[in-house]
């Protein structure tokens, strides 16, 4: 009985998905704003039907599966009213979109393995919390002034701290342990990354900005590249290059560096076994079915097994893929609710990625501007590089998919970075009204 | 930074074209790629019972019954009527192993069904069938061909040319897929490869088959009225090549030379024809390219060179190109269907547990390689080979047959035999392709078994 509850469950989870993005295009591009109370609501009924269909997988009834779903829609009610009334963000549709996003990946989670689910849910709950101790914090800071060595002494700090004490997780040098829990720093780094280059590049394209961003892009990718890290030291440089190519008067800066990453690529290719295999495995995927490529074909297999609308929630085999829950929660979300909700799951992490660029549109400051354009071609980027590893069309890179993926490095400074954007959206438009 | 909020523009459609790519790369992956894909031998789905499902019968173009599941006390097992006949067609279904050719990508069309269909199942309690798959194979046709290799190895395709329906696919040696399990240790050690599907994935040199490309080239770039004085051999920059006449065929002409399939001659030819006209020539007839989106075969090889030495081997079939069995009978399909290759494929039509039909090939598209006239030309010398020719063994009474030997030069021992044609020419129903490993001339080998197998099939056709 319960495969009949879940064929039909697959009609109606990618139903709510494209009504969801409808009434977003609707209320971004139409102005429809009296349709926004319907996104909360679409939200809610998706978790609410897809965990109590989970709970039913055996014969017992899974209470917990329906207690993750209530703590999910009450953290997400509550948070949406107090960013609204507490922090006065009159436009929360970004808010709506990443939850979405994060009840998918929910979803997905508890499905693979309940543990963790239960723990995202918390990661979630931190990630509301960073809100709103950043907007206490930045408050009380002066962003007019200049902070360029500060944030400089901290990214250096951090990567040379984990150069030494980092731990070795999944083949990479980029975690820390403090107290007995695990973090990756590069995760949070990005962001002051992005502050960073921002407010050098901010000051104009001169020859003393030229020297001084690239030679910190560099020293940090340098760093990366040690770590094992390829999907950062990757997604810094797309960022940089980014930035550079807005501030950019001319193009051939620009054109420049990206020249010297590819030459960088090439060294590394043949300097780095590492790397060498994961491109080997990229072009021959086939040939190294059962080593190198071992994993990229597992997702491929997967999403080949879905069709249009998938197998129905757990009647799949996504667990054949190693690290599922985290790199690979696409090709999971694609063998089971189909590829048309995979691709609903790319079309509003683009949202995500254009809204944030529309907030950097509407700035005035350059520093503002450039903020919001590195931290929302962040999320863009980084969602590019995944899901297009997971595909093969790209060499695979271990970075998490935004808000879905498992991870509470990446949720949470995903929510710094959400955050972020919205208090330069509230302080700009502020100023203003004054 | 006056143009910075034009810069941010560029950002903005570069996300949205990315992001729209992929997701248009993402449909494409699961209407063109994915059952290839999920077909691979490593994807483990392909070992796990459908406990819900009775797997569904797999059918000849006539219904014969040719693989089915027989459930015995709770335990099923899957019957191969016709056992090693169509081994390498059919493949094996097996959890230990995995499956393979039609079970492996018909898997979820066997293995699935209607879902109104498993809700009345279980409500009735009765048990669900999952879809059936009929192919365009001939059994008759099938064993038939089978039988007749023997213990040689090699590989025959016999297809419709109009439709590009592949009425028999024989690669020797087979094994019995029912006892894949018990027999697979002695298999996969088999210096042999019995599991290699030699019609679909062996790769061959084509040797004079390949005459026929050489020709269109001729034809196409007015080279037909070319004469030369053939002496038996010719040498090329101090490598020599030599003819199966060793005292020469006098004055020939391309007609000739077709026919008694002169070395010589055709060396000749490709020289003035140059590397880059014949090597356009060989892509134009799908070397290095996909011959049909229905099948899944190895793709032929045409390697370019830029010397004489190579140019004069690739004239004849020789030297840096490999073909496999299926495209070569997708040629004389080619020369056939007057210049349109119609893609090849096996299956039919899928029909479910209650006889409704779900898909069928019936909207297959035809795709012109070269101009009608040309391939009536290529086609009456054809003509001229069995009647007075190298291929005079597919002779048959009643029945006018073109066809074109090949005798290919291999570094594993004699040479492989080849026979490529097609019947009744002025009417083709079939066309075939027979390669016997090292078996020597392919005129006195191949042939004879070409011109049984059109015979028992256009019998058989007639029949109906």
């Amino acid at each position: 009985m319960f495969e009949l509850l879940s064929w039909l469950h697959r009609y109606l989870f990618i139903f709510l998905l494209a009504s969801f993005f409808i009434i977003n295009i609707a209320i971004y591009y139409y102005n429809k704003r009296l349709l926004q109370p319907f996104l909360p609501v679409i939200i809610i009924i998706t978790a609410l039907s897809s965990f109590a269909l989970l709970s039913v997988i055996k014969e017992d009834t899974d209470y917990k599966a329906i207690a993750i779903a209530l703590a999910f829609c009450f953290q997400y009610i509550l948070a949406r009213i107090l960013l609204a009334k507490l922090l006065k963000i009159n436009d929360i549709q970004l808010f709506d979109l990443t939850n979405m996003l994060l009840s998918i990946g929910l979803i997905a989670l508890y499905r693979l393995n309940p543990e963790y689910a239960i723990k995202q849910s918390m990661f979630a709950l931190l990630g509301d919390a960073m809100y709103f101790i950043l907007f206490f914090f930045l408050k009380r800071i002066d962003v007019k002034k200049d902070y360029t060595i500060h944030l400089a002494s901290i990214i250096l700090g951090t990567l040379i701290i984990i150069q030494f004490w980092g731990v070795e997780v999944y083949g990479s040098k980029n975690w820390l342990e403090i107290l007995g829990y695990r973090f990756q720093p590069s995760e949070f780094l990005k962001i002051v990354f992005v502050i960073y280059i921002s407010t050098i590049l901010s000051k104009g394209l001169s020859k003393n900005t030229m020297i001084l961003s690239n030679s910190s892009i560099f020293t940090a990718v340098a760093f990366f590249a040690l770590q094992r890290d390829l999907g950062s030291a990757l997604i810094f440089f797309a960022v940089y290059l980014i930035l550079m190519f807005v501030v950019d008067e001319k193009v051939y800066p620009t054109i420049i560096s990206a020249a010297s990453a590819l030459v960088m690529a090439v060294i590394s290719y043949f300097a780095f076994s590492h790397i060498k295999s994961r491109v080997e495995a990229w072009l021959n995927p086939w040939k190294y079915v059962s080593d190198k490529a071992y994993q990229v074909t597992q997702s491929l297999f997967a999403i080949a097994s879905g069709g249009l609308i998938g197998t129905g929630l757990s009647l799949g085999y996504p667990k054949y893929i190693p690290a599922v829950h985290t790199d690979f929660i696409f090709s999971a979300i694609c063998e089971e609710v189909g590829i048309i909700s995979g691709i609903i799951i790319i079309l509003i992490l683009c949202m995500v990625t254009i809204i944030g660029l529309n907030y950097s549109k509407n700035c005035k400051r350059t520093a503002n501007k450039l903020i919001c354009l590195g931290l929302s071609s962040m999320t863009g980027i980084q969602t590019l590089i995944i899901v297009a590893g997971v595909l093969n069309i790209i060499p695979i890179t271990g970075v998490t998919l935004p808000f879905v993926s498992y991870g509470g490095s990446s949720l949470i400074s995903q929510s710094i970075n959400i955050g972020l954007l919205f208090f330069i959206n509230t302080n700009e438009t502020g100023e203003t009204h004054e | 930074m006056s143009n910075l909020p034009k810069r941010l523009n560029y950002i903005k459609w570069f996300f949205i074209i990315t992001f729209f790519g992929i997701g248009l790369y993402l449909l494409i992956f699961n209407f063109f790629q994915a059952k290839y894909i999920y077909s691979n031998s490593y994807n483990k789905r392909l070992r796990i019972e459908n406990t819900n499902i009775i797997r569904g019968d797999i059918l000849d173009r006539n219904g014969i019954v040719l693989a089915t599941t027989k459930v015995k006390n709770g335990n099923t097992s899957r019957v191969y009527q016709f056992g090693k006949h169509f081994s390498h067609v059919l493949g094996y279904y097996s959890h230990e192993l995995g499956s393979t050719g039609i079970e492996a990508l018909y898997d979820k069309e066997l293995s699935s069904s209607h879902i109104v269909n498993i809700i009345k199942g279980k409500i009735n309690n009765e048990p669900v069938k999952g879809n059936t798959v009929k192919l365009t194979l001939d059994k008759t046709i099938q064993v038939y061909a089978s039988e007749l290799f023997g213990n040689k190895k090699g590989a025959l395709v016999a297809l419709n040319p109009k439709t590009g329906e592949i009425l028999a696919l024989v690669s020797k040696p087979d094994y019995n897929p029912s006892k894949i399990n018990s027999n697979w240790p002695s298999l996969i050690e088999d210096a042999n490869s019995p599991l290699l599907n030699r019609a679909i994935d062996g790769l061959y040199p084509p040797g004079s088959i390949f005459k026929i490309i050489t020709t269109s080239a001729a034809l196409h770039g007015n080279y037909k009225d070319m004469e030369i004085d053939c002496t038996g051999s010719i040498n090329i920059n101090g490598y020599e090549i030599k003819d199966s006449n060793t005292k020469g065929h006098g004055t020939i002409n391309l007609n000739e030379a077709f026919t008694l399939s002169c070395n010589s001659y055709f060396v000749k030819l490709g020289l003035k024809l140059g590397n880059e006209s014949i090597y356009n020539e060989a892509v134009k007839f799908k070397f290095n390219r996909k011959i049909s989106s229905h099948v899944i075969s190895k793709n032929s090889v045409y390697n370019k060179k830029s010397d004489e030495k190579s140019l004069a081997q690739q004239s004849i079939g020789q030297g840096d190109m490999l073909i496999t069995p299926i495209h070569a009978a997708s040629i004389a399909a080619i020369i056939a269907n007057d210049g349109v290759l119609m893609p090849p494929h096996t299956i039919s039509e899928i029909i479910d547990m209650n006889g409704n039909s779900i898909k069928n090939m019936k909207s297959i598209k035809g795709e012109r390689i070269i101009d009608p006239d040309k391939a009536r030309e290529i086609k009456d010398m054809m003509i001229n080979v069995v009647k007075s020719g190298t291929g005079k063994k597919a002779k048959l009474s009643g029945i006018v047959v073109a066809g074109k030997t090949g005798t290919a030069e291999n570094p594993h021992g004699a040479p492989h035999s080849w026979f490529i044609g097609f019947a009744p020419s002025e009417d083709p129903q079939i066309a075939i392709a027979v390669i016997i490993e090292n078996g020597g001339s392919g005129g006195n080998n191949a042939a004879p078994i070409a011109s049984k197998v059109i015979k028992k099939a256009l019998s058989n056709i007639l029949k109906k």
